[in-house]
């Protein structure tokens, strides 16, 4: 065994986590000492081994093959483990971001859908029905005083009708609390406030549907057997998230022209099975082409036209 | 057990399911934009006999289900020696009355491939299907048929390319797609590539396979063995590099007295005979280029394919290309799935209007 962790304490060199920020990293990859180790120590064995087995009748192997081999060795197992870290970091990245978006979606449905159930109405709406309570209230209060003066009056003129007032205070006072309410609610629903509430709770379901796919697509990623960025893309293209790319203007020709292959198959294949020509009876196709080749076939994905000798090399697109 | 396919003949468009497939000779790898990614062996099985039906339970059978039970089973792997895909009949062994069992053995793997990727009812299935790039009219037409009735639309590209449009390597690159019947080469510089951009090898898995059974039957003669034996072997521990990894396998002897066996030598021998065929096939590629763009080409070489996986080809093949100046090879990340891959970033890519001009 070799002692990797004193090799590497003595050629490593300390950088402070702030200094590498201000370098502008966000992200750093880490091979841990063990890992070094376990790679360092495997590639050696390996070679060791191999050796060992080779010795019997073997010719001495020069120290520089071994040394040389050892470290094609460590580099390919390093490849290996720096690749799957890589994975498996992009991975952890995409989801991070994901969950990110999906809890920033979360909060805002929170809130829209509070705003909507009137948990956290606006401050005019406060205020419009903490008004509505101060006027019922007021109105109650002023209904009584009235009846109140009344009462004094009759007590003094005519006392036996005391009693008949307070049926008529008793009933009038829930109709006219009754009709206030009435109008309380009409005037809340009239103007902008439903189309508002309806515009609201459409944007609430768009937000719904969104976050139903996110947590899809988070699902079918932590749920897949393998990982891969490839596979995270198609998750991401199928619901729209995929960011453009550079050759985004020569992939739609390319589509273009794997359209046309297609279709030119289609119609060659039809062309030569009336002809009789099939797999199973080929005879005849090489005729059937080379005189297809002669009137010159339209440019398909996979032409069939040889490059004449005047062809000249392709130039990069 | 497989699950069931999603009875065809669907009217109403509640979705679209894109798929990607790499119909190989011996594997075929397949992906969607449900998240399926499923590689299953290319071969169809049909019970020898009652008892076998009995045994197994059903009428035909798939994949790897039919690998392991080929025993008793009457099997076809339906695209074997490019049958189907890029050779005709008698380049590939095929009987002329055995061509309509070999195409329905490919209209049923098709299907069942498409049933692992699990489509709800009533979705719209739109495929693209990698085919070599040697593939004639016919075959591709064959392929097409082998598609029709399980897909709504499909659609046929060359593998190479479907692996360069995948990895997004659509110019000055160069990939070499190894799969088990033919090494495919492709030179991307941007626009669709055309027949003299692509070279194809028969030098490919199965060559080496074969090679390494007539090796190994050289180097042990008392070992008993079978060409699958030596492929589980390869897949194993396979390497061209020349480091320190030993390929042991314990096969039975003439006794049938399990004996093991050091094929080391005979795998690397056998595995690197493929290069010096994908060294050449880089250079007329590279050399019938644009000369200022030559050296470019050269430092982007993509290997793709099942025998990718060679440990070390990457660096043998640098070492060739040395003697032309030098260049860089790189490993696609998932070998097995860079064609199906390709081909559904091709599917979900293309305008809904193409699918309905094809279908």
């Amino acid at each position: 065994m070799i002692d990797v962790k004193g090799m590497m304490r003595a050629a490593s060199q300390r950088v402070n986590i702030d200094q590498l920020v201000r370098q502008g990293k966000k992200t750093i990859s880490l091979l841990s000492k063990e890992k070094m180790e376990e790679l360092i120590n495997q590639a050696v064995r390996n070679i060791v081994d191999k050796y060992r087995a080779m010795a019997a009748g073997v010719a001495q192997v020069p120290v520089d093959q071994i040394q040389a081999e050892s470290k094609a060795e460590f580099n390919e197992l390093l490849q290996t483990y720096q690749q799957t870290a890589k994975a498996k970091t992009d991975l952890e990245q995409s989801k991070q971001a994901l969950d990110g978006e999906l809890e920033e979606l979360r909060r805002d449905l929170e809130r829209q859908k509070a705003l909507a159930d009137g948990r956290l109405s606006e401050e005019a709406e406060k205020a419009l029905v903490i008004g509505f309570k101060e006027f019922e209230r007021e109105l109650d209060k002023q209904v009584v005083r009235v009846f109140e003066k009344r009462k004094a009056i009759l007590a003094e003129t005519n006392p036996e009708e005391a009693p008949e007032l307070k049926q008529v205070e008793a009933m009038i006072r829930p109709i006219i609390a009754r009709i206030v309410a009435a109008e309380r609610e009409r005037f809340q629903m009239s103007g902008g406030q439903s189309r508002e509430t309806q515009l609201m709770e459409k944007r609430i379901e768009k937000l719904y549907a969104q976050i139903a796919a996110m947590e899809s697509a988070l699902r079918m990623i932590s749920q897949s057997k393998v990982y891969s960025n490839q596979q995270i893309n198609n998750v991401l293209r199928q619901l729209g998230l995929v960011t453009e790319d550079k050759n985004f203007e020569k992939k739609k020709e390319m589509l273009k022209f794997v359209l046309d292959a297609n279709k030119g198959i289609n119609k060659d294949g039809a062309a030569l099975a009336a002809k009789g020509i099939t797999l199973a009876n080929p005879q005849g196709f090489a005729e059937a082409l080379a005189a297809e080749k002669a009137v010159a076939l339209p440019p398909a994905g996979a032409p069939a036209v040889a490059p004449g000798p005047e062809a000249q090399p392709p130039k990069p697109a | 057990m497989a699950p069931e396919a999603e009875p065809a003949g669907r009217t109403t468009k509640e979705g679209v399911l894109y798929i990607g497939m790499d119909l190989g000779c011996f594997k075929t790898s397949v992906a969607a934009t449900n998240g399926t990614r499923e590689v299953v062996h290319s071969i169809v099985g049909w019970p020898k006999d009652p008892v076998s039906r009995k045994m197994l339970g059903k009428d035909i059978v798939f994949g790897n289900e039919a690998f392991q039970h080929r025993l008793a089973l009457d099997t076809i792997r339906p695209f074997e020696k490019g049958a189907l895909k890029y050779a005709d009949n008698a380049e590939a062994g095929v009987k002329p009355e055995r061509l309509a069992k070999y195409k329905e053995a490919a209209k049923e793997l098709v299907k069942y491939v498409v049933s692992l990727c699990r489509p709800p009812k009533g979705t719209l299935v739109y495929g693209v299907i990698g085919s070599p790039a040697r593939a004639s009219i016919l075959n591709k037409q064959a392929l097409i048929d082998a598609c029709k009735g399980t897909f709504e639309a499909v659609m046929i590209v060359s593998e190479p390319f479907a692996v360069a449009y995948g990895t997004n390597t659509l110019e000055d690159a160069l990939i070499v797609d190894i799969g088990a019947g033919t090494t495919d080469l492709c030179r991307m510089h941007g626009a669709i590539p055309t027949e003299e951009d692509q070279v194809t090898s028969g030098k490919a898995g199965d060559f080496i396979d074969n090679l390494a059974m007539d090796l190994i039957a050289k180097a042990h003669p008392s070992a008993q063995f079978t060409v699958n034996m030596v492929r589980d072997a390869k897949e194993r521990g396979s390497f061209v590099n020349d480091v320190n990894d030993k390929a042991m396998v314990t096969w039975p002897n003439k006794d049938g007295k399990p004996t093991q066996y050091d094929i080391t030598a005979q795998l690397k021998e056998a595995c690197s005979a493929i290069v010096p065929d994908i060294v050449a096939g880089l250079r007329k590629l590279v050399s019938s280029y644009d000369a200022e763009f030559q050296k470019r080409m050269l430092t982007n070489v993509i290997l793709a394919g099942g025998g990718s996986q060679l440990r070390g080809l990457d660096r043998l093949i640098e070492k060739d290309l040395d003697q032309y100046g030098g260049g860089k090879v790189t490993k696609v990340n998932e070998p097995v799935f860079a064609g199906a891959n390709g081909a559904l970033k091709l599917a979900a890519d293309m305008p809904e209007d193409y699918w309905k001009e094809v279908k």
